[in-house]
């Protein structure tokens, strides 16, 4: 056992840190308020992760053989670390990079890998997950969207929602029945969907959260050729199961949360505050919660260091990030007291942010319970 | 809506006050368990008050108050930690009113009101916790009457009282709450041991065994079978007294008082928590009132006295905690203040019905979410 | 970065395990909390009745296993291994103040600038502005006092640790709920004692990580006897472990300890940095409040009794988090070294 960050890695942050000092715009705070999924955001991630793929910061993680470093999960984890702590500057692409992109060169023809990969690569191209319906939330294997197949075509009919990105998107990663009447994990496939494509349709869901933030994708018989399918047919679950290993730990919200304590701390300092033991207690309680989310996301990263097999400590760190997150955005609330009501305000901002931690990429409620099941070995019913 | 009690009960309190002064170092109410002679003299002078029967009908020699007075009475004891409210005059007392022959109420109802009987809560038992309707211990027919087999535990108080206000099978196992019966069974009789369970904090609670212990039909109190809807209607009868909030009251006055004396009430953290607990012992007692309001008007107190219960409990806790907390090495000593009311507090969420079984209570009823169980 | 434990931590592992089997559990700390010299009388009886609450065999064992010296041996991170492992084995004795405080007071024997020498123990720690019970003080052979501080102020803390050597009998033992026995240090007694190489404040960080390496390995067990008793015990014709209400609290008390167990190694193996061993302490000791409420609770009436293992731990838990000024203290010193220090 040892806690040591190497030479290399060490290295690798500072740089990181240095470039995005110098990378990210002056305005950079005001610009990315709004989330990664803002129009603002999405645009500056088209420069931004340019530039990352230039210095070779944008796949590191990848195999050289796909223009990656072969980087390994620790240095993966800085990255999304400095990312996430700026407020990810590469918009939506974090996705792309950290689990489209190696799903893609596992299941992937020749022709999809030579498609997509290189876009990715280059950061020119951004994608949208298309798995939640109005039905299908946290039981995602209760998904209805059909694509029946039809010749060479496959025909989507059904509803997406909470899309994040959607409006901005090339490209949705998309969750579809192939087989009629088939039920749960069964019958599911993957398809890589144009979003171009005839017969796809957007609303925006107006939301508390921010301007452009949800999104319905409705499909009527949207048609798209079956090379589009990723892996074997109504094998999609699997698919899914291994593209979700890469984002075992998912974004490190403790990384964030972090960044806008120590700011909260200069905003209480500056309004004098910070010498009250109260507000103190207040910062120092919300920096344990960091440190914790922080090691547990550490163990995390650890096991697949080692090349193990995902486990429920997947689900420990999660319960963990998704709790700083929102504690932290209700202290911004507090320690900014009437100046976190102004829309855009910091606190505003960050509180917005935080909120949806806990229900986004699988809630709270069933990570409790995976751990419950597998950790803990509570009897089932 | 009108959140003042009348001149008429604002007399009673006082007059409730006046008497207590007698009884002020008393703790009766958090030390039942090793000062039941003590309060057993307390229970005799409110019996010779008419206290204990205050909202007894009066044909059999109650004071036939509405339930306030009951509520005033037992909210001004709790904050004086004078005594709890006796099994006996109530749930017991209530029931034999409800549902006893001629004869058990002639026998049973004089010595409960004027403080001289006393009974222990038979219900719970190894198997049978939060799942009464569970429970095993039989009473079987036998000659005239019953014969009693089994086991009882968790039973407070039971080495000082007189009787057991026992809850027994008298149907199949099947037949879950619609096969109990309740008992008066005297706690020295033949066959019945009496052993203590000690607790972590060198208190007791106790284990009661039947072994062949023979009842006549007159100490069965209602229908055979009969219990589960009795039992339920003299927990109604309590909801307004079971968790008074004056203990919340008091419980925080001593706590703040302590910490002052320390000179901890410097600390700024430590005040911020002490108001957020004024705060929540006002909702305590906005609770409080609450299932009393529900009780005058004759109307269904249950969610409102599951609410009262976690908010009560609750509060309970986090003032104890506070003192524990915040009062460094000598909350550790035994018999320290925060010592005492802390561990005082730890039951308080599992005796009388479990917080978990309040909240789905409060579920299910209050907001109507489905459910079984 | 490396989570799993290396084959030299866990040879260390399994053998204070061995060590434990034998000399602790919860049955042995039952016993030593109640039963006093006239029965089962062992060794150290001779030495009077509250002696007998203290567990010298598991003392003298740890001490002659080299365990008290692993900090200088091999590191503080093998140290809290051992001292989570002792504290998880319901352990009453010293051992977390020995094996990471005392051994990080910077008197290495090896170092000729040295002059103090190994302490003898057991060492009990306390602040010398309090006056109530310490754990261990009646049976301790040295009393640590550290002075000033002033619950957070990492400022305040300037000044060198002062020992006082105690001759038997002069500490009160006084009687305690809390799983640890104790005894009655009144302040006049803090007083004096030879000053000691190291600061206060870096013995309150060494002290902070102590008490949270003592905190997990208690939570830990409190969880897994309440989990296995959960996994048994049935009402309502389910197993109570399979409600779901039930299950998620108890998964939210794992999720803590889990965060306290990392934090302490991580902390362990960076030598306890100011700002890392407040983090561990508040942390470690505000879970520690959250699995006491949840274990007893979720346990029933049958946790509160002496036929039911929970309270050795449980009870413990509240006394390690009235040491040193409390959870609030921990987290206003995590305030003061990040945001308040010099270096900002
Ligand atoms: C900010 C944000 C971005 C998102 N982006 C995308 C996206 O890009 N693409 C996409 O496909 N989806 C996206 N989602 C959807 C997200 O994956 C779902 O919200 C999530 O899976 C939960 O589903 P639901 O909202 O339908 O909640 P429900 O499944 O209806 O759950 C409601 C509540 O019930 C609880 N619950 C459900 N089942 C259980 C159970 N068995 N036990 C106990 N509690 C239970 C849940 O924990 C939750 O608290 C996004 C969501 C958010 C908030
Ligand atoms: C101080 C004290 C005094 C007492 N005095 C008496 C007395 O005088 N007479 C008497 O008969 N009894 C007495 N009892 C017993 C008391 O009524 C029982 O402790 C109580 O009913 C709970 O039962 P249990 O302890 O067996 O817990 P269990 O029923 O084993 O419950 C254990 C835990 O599981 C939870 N749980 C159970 N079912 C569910 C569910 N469906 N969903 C979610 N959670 C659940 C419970 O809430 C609890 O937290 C006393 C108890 C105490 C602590």
């Amino acid at each position: 056992m040892q806690f040591e960050w190497t030479a290399d890695d060490k290295r690798f942050r500072e740089e990181l840190a240095r470039f995005l000092d110098e990378t990210l715009p002056a305005d950079w705070d005001e610009l990315s308020k709004e989330g990664p999924g803002s129009d603002a955001q999405a645009e500056f991630s088209k420069v931004f992760c340019r530039r990352l793929a230039e210095r070779g910061w944008l796949t590191p993680h990848w195999p050289s053989a796909y223009g990656g470093r072969d980087a390994t999960p620790w240095q993966h984890a800085v990255l999304s670390e400095e990312m996430w702590s700026r407020g990810e500057p590469r918009g939506p692409q974090y996705m792309n990079v950290n689990w489209i992109g190696p799903t893609i060169m596992e299941f992937g023809s020749d022709e999809q890998k030579a498609l997509h990969l290189p876009a990715i690569s280059e950061g020119r191209v951004l994608w949208c997950q298309g798995f939640s319906e109005p039905e299908a939330g946290s039981d995602l294997v209760a998904l209805r969207t059909a694509a029946e197949r039809d010749g060479d075509d496959y025909v989507i009919n059904g509803t997406k929602i909470w899309t994040s990105y959607a409006n901005h998107a090339d490209y949705c990663f998309l969750l579809a029945r192939t087989e009629p009447e088939s039920k749960r994990h069964k019958g599911i496939s993957v398809l890589l969907v144009p979003m171009n494509t005839p017969g796809i349709e957007l609303r925006e869901i107006p939301s508390v959260v921010g301007h452009r933030y949800f999104h319905e994708v409705f499909f009527t018989d949207a048609r798209v050729p079956a090379s589009c399918r990723l892996g074997p047919e109504n094998e999609g679950w699997a698919v899914v199961s291994h593209a979700l290993q890469y984002e075992r730990v998912g974004a490190p919200r403790y990384a964030r949360a972090a960044r806008t304590l120590d700011r909260l701390a200069d905003y209480a300092r500056e309004n004098g505050t910070l010498d009250d033991p109260t507000i103190q207690e207040k910062l120092g309680h919300a920096r344990t919660m960091c440190e914790a989310a922080r090691l547990l996301s550490y163990k995390v990263i650890d096991q697949r260091a080692k090349g193990l097999p995902p486990s429920a400590d997947t689900n420990v760190a999660r319960v963990a990030g998704t709790t700083v997150d929102r504690a932290v955005g209700e202290l911004a609330l507090e320690i900014c007291g009437e100046n976190a009501l102004a829309d855009g305000s910091f606190a505003d901002a960050n509180f917005r942010m935080s909120m949806t931690a806990g229900v986004a990429v699988g809630a709270t409620e069933i990570q409790l319970n995976l751990i419950a099941s597998r950790i803990l070995r509570l009897p089932k019913e | 809506m009108r959140f003042t009690f009348s001149e008429e009960e604002e007399t009673f309190r006082a007059e409730v006050r006046e008497f207590l002064e007698d009884y002020r170092d008393l703790e009766g109410f958090i030390l039942q368990g090793r000062k039941f002679a003590e309060i057993k003299k307390l229970f005799l002078a409110m019996g010779a008050r008419g206290w204990l029967a205050i909202g007894w009908p009066k044909q059999f020699g109650g004071l036939e108050k509405p339930p306030s007075y009951e509520y005033i009475l037992w909210d001004e004891m709790a904050y004086a930690r004078a005594a709890r409210n006796p099994l006996s005059a109530g749930i017991v007392a209530k029931s034999i009113i409800r549902y006893g022959s001629a004869a058990q109420k002639s026998e049973w109802l004089d010595p409960i009101r004027s403080g001289d009987l006393h009974f222990s809560l038979g219900y719970s038992e190894p198997e049978a916790g939060s799942d009464l309707a569970a429970l095993r211990c039989r009473a079987d027919a036998h000659g005239d009457g019953y014969r009693i087999n089994g086991q009882k535990c968790w039973q407070s108080y039971a080495h000082d009282m007189d009787y057991l206000w026992l809850l027994a099978r008298t149907g199949t196992q099947e037949s879950r709450g619609r096969g109990l019966s309740l008992f008066i069974v005297d706690l020295k009789a033949r066959g019945v041991t009496v052993n203590p369970l000690p607790l972590m904090d060198g208190d007791q609670l106790n284990e009661i065994f039947f072994d062949d212990v023979d009842v006549g039909q007159d100490q069965r109190v209602g229908a055979e079978n009969g219990a589960w809807s009795i039992m339920g209607e003299a927990l109604a009868d309590e909801r307004h007294i079971q968790f008074p909030p004056g203990r919340i009251r008091r419980d925080l006055e001593e706590v703040t008082a302590w910490l002052r004396e320390r000179g901890l009430l410097d600390d700024p953290v430590l005040v911020h928590r002490l108001a957020d607990l004024v705060v929540e012992s006002l909702e305590v007692e906005m609770h409080g009132l609450r299932v009393l309001d529900c009780m005058q008007k004759k109307r269904p107190a249950i969610v409102e006295a599951a609410t009262n219960k976690i908010a009560h409990t609750n509060a309970c806790a986090a003032i104890a905690q506070t003192a524990m907390e915040f009062g460094a090495g000598e909350a550790m000593i035994e018999g320290s203040r925060p010592d005492v009311l802390w561990r005082a507090s730890l039951w308080e969420p599992i005796g009388g019905g479990t917080s978990e079984v309040m909240r789905s209570l409060v579920a299910r009823r209050g907001l109507g979410l489905a459910g079984k169980t | 970065m490396d989570f799993d434990t290396s084959e030299e931590q866990q040879a260390v592992l399994d053998a204070v395990g061995v060590l434990l089997d034998r000399h602790a559990g919860p049955k042995r700390a039952i016993q030593l909390a109640r039963e006093l010299a006239n029965e089962d009388a062992n060794e150290d009886s001779n030495e009077g009745a509250h002696e007998d609450t203290y567990d010298h065999a598991l003392d003298r064992a740890l001490a002659e296993g080299g365990f008290n010296d692993i900090a200088r041996s091999m590191s503080s991170l093998e140290a809290a291994l051992v001292t989570e492992a002792v504290a998880k084995a319901g352990g009453r004795c010293a051992f977390a103040t020995a094996a990471l405080v005392a051994a990080n007071l910077g008197d290495d024997p090896n170092d000729p600038h040295d002059s103090h020498g190994p302490i003898e123990g057991p060492i009990a720690i306390a602040l010398r502005s309090e006056d109530g019970p310490v754990r261990f003080a009646a049976h301790a052979k040295h009393l640590l006092v550290i002075s000033n501080a002033g619950n957070a102020n990492s400022a305040g803390n300037n000044g060198n640790a002062h020992l006082i050597a105690l001759e038997p009998g002069v500490i009160e033992p006084v009687s305690s709920n809390f799983g640890y026995p104790m005894g009655l240090v009144p302040n006049a007694m803090r007083r004096g004692g030879r000053a000691l190489t190291q600061e206060n404040a870096r013995i309150i960080d060494w002290w902070r990580l102590a008490l949270a390496a003592e905190a997990t390995g208690t939570m830990q067990s409190a969880l897994d006897v309440t989990v296995e008793y959960l996994s048994r015990r049935r009402q309502f014709g389910r197993t109570i472990g399979s409600f779901q209400a039930v299950q998620h609290r108890l998964a939210e008390c794992f999720v803590q300890i889990e965060a306290a167990r990392w934090l302490t190694y991580e902390c362990a193996a960076q030598g306890a940095p100011r700002e890392g061993a407040a983090t561990v302490a508040a942390h470690a000791l505000a879970a520690a409040a959250r699995v006491f409420t949840e274990t007893h609770q979720l346990s029933g009436a049958i946790g509160f009794t002496h036929e039911h293992d929970l309270h050795v731990w449980s009870m413990r838990l509240h006394a390690l988090r009235t040491e040193l000024g409390g959870v609030a203290g921990h987290r206003r010193a995590i305030a003061h070294s990040r945001w308040m220090g010099p270096q900002r």
